[in-house]
C-alpha cells in the first residue's frame, strides 16, 4: 500500500505560545542599605550606608562619597539621628577614653 | 479547540472535515494534535479510490469528499477514524468536539 501523504504529527498544534520572551534578565542584587548598625563602634574610613540617592543623610563625623555611600571620618560609635519630620542622618560620636 | 465534522446519510459517510487548533499545549507538545493528526493523515492514506475523493491536508485543516468514498472499505476507514476521533473527544473534550452536520 502505497502511503500518499506524510504525517505532520503537530498538523492541528496552535502557533499561539511559542515565542521566545524578551524578558527574563535582571542584574545582580547590590546589596545596599545598612553595613553598621546603630550602636556599633567603627574605624575612620568604614563604610555606614550604602544607598542610591540620599536616603539616608551624612551627619556627624561621616561624609557621602560619590555613589552616595555614608562612611565614617572618625572612629567612634554609630548613632541613626531623625532630621526635621521625615529626613534621617548617620553619625558617629567619639569614644572619649 | 478543534472541530471535527461530518456529513452522513443512510448510515454513509460522504464528507469528513477535521479544522483548527488543539491548544493543549505549544507546538511541539501538543499531545492532543498529534494524535488527531495521526488520526487524520493516517486514515487517509488507508482510503482507496483516491483519484475520486476530493482530499485537503493543510496545517489545521484536513478534508475528505466525495462519491470515492462511497464504498465498503472506505466507509469502514471513516468510522474507524470517526470512533477514533470520539474516543479522543471523550478523555479531551475541552481540545476537540466531534459533531454530525
Amino acid at each position: 500500500m502505497e502511503l500518499r501523504f506524510n504525517l505532520d504529527l503537530q498538523l492541528f498544534a496552535s502557533h499561539k505560545g511559542v515565542g521566545s520572551t524578551k524578558n527574563g534578565r535582571d542584574s545582580a542584587g547590590r546589596r545596599l542599605g545598612a553595613k553598621r548598625s546603630d550602636g556599633q563602634l567603627c574605624k575612620a574610613g568604614a563604610i555606614i550606608y550604602r544607598q542610591r540617592g540620599t536616603r539616608i543623610y551624612p551627619g556627624v563625623n561621616t561624609k557621602k562619597g560619590g555613589d552616595d555611600t555614608i562612611f565614617a571620618t572618625k572612629a567612634g560609635i554609630v548613632k541613626y539621628e531623625r532630621v526635621g519630620k521625615n529626613r534621617k542622618r548617620v553619625s558617629v560620636y567619639e569614644v572619649v577614653e | 479547540m478543534i472541530e471535527v465534522n461530518y456529513l452522513e446519510n443512510n448510515s454513509v459517510i460522504s464528507k469528513l472535515e477535521i479544522s483548527g487548533h488543539a491548544n493543549f499545549d505549544k507546538k511541539g507538545k501538543d499531545i492532543v494534535c498529534s494524535a488527531v493528526s495521526a488520526i487524520g493523515v493516517g486514515g487517509i492514506n488507508a482510503l482507496i479510490n483516491i483519484d475520486k475523493i476530493e482530499v485537503v491536508i493543510k496545517e489545521g485543516y484536513i478534508l475528505v469528499n466525495g462519491s470515492g468514498l462511497n464504498n465498503e472499505y472506505n466507509q469502514i476507514v471513516l468510522k474507524t477514524m470517526l470512533t477514533q476521533l470520539k474516543t479522543i473527544e471523550k478523555s479531551y473534550s475541552k481540545y476537540i468536539k466531534v459533531s454530525k452536520w
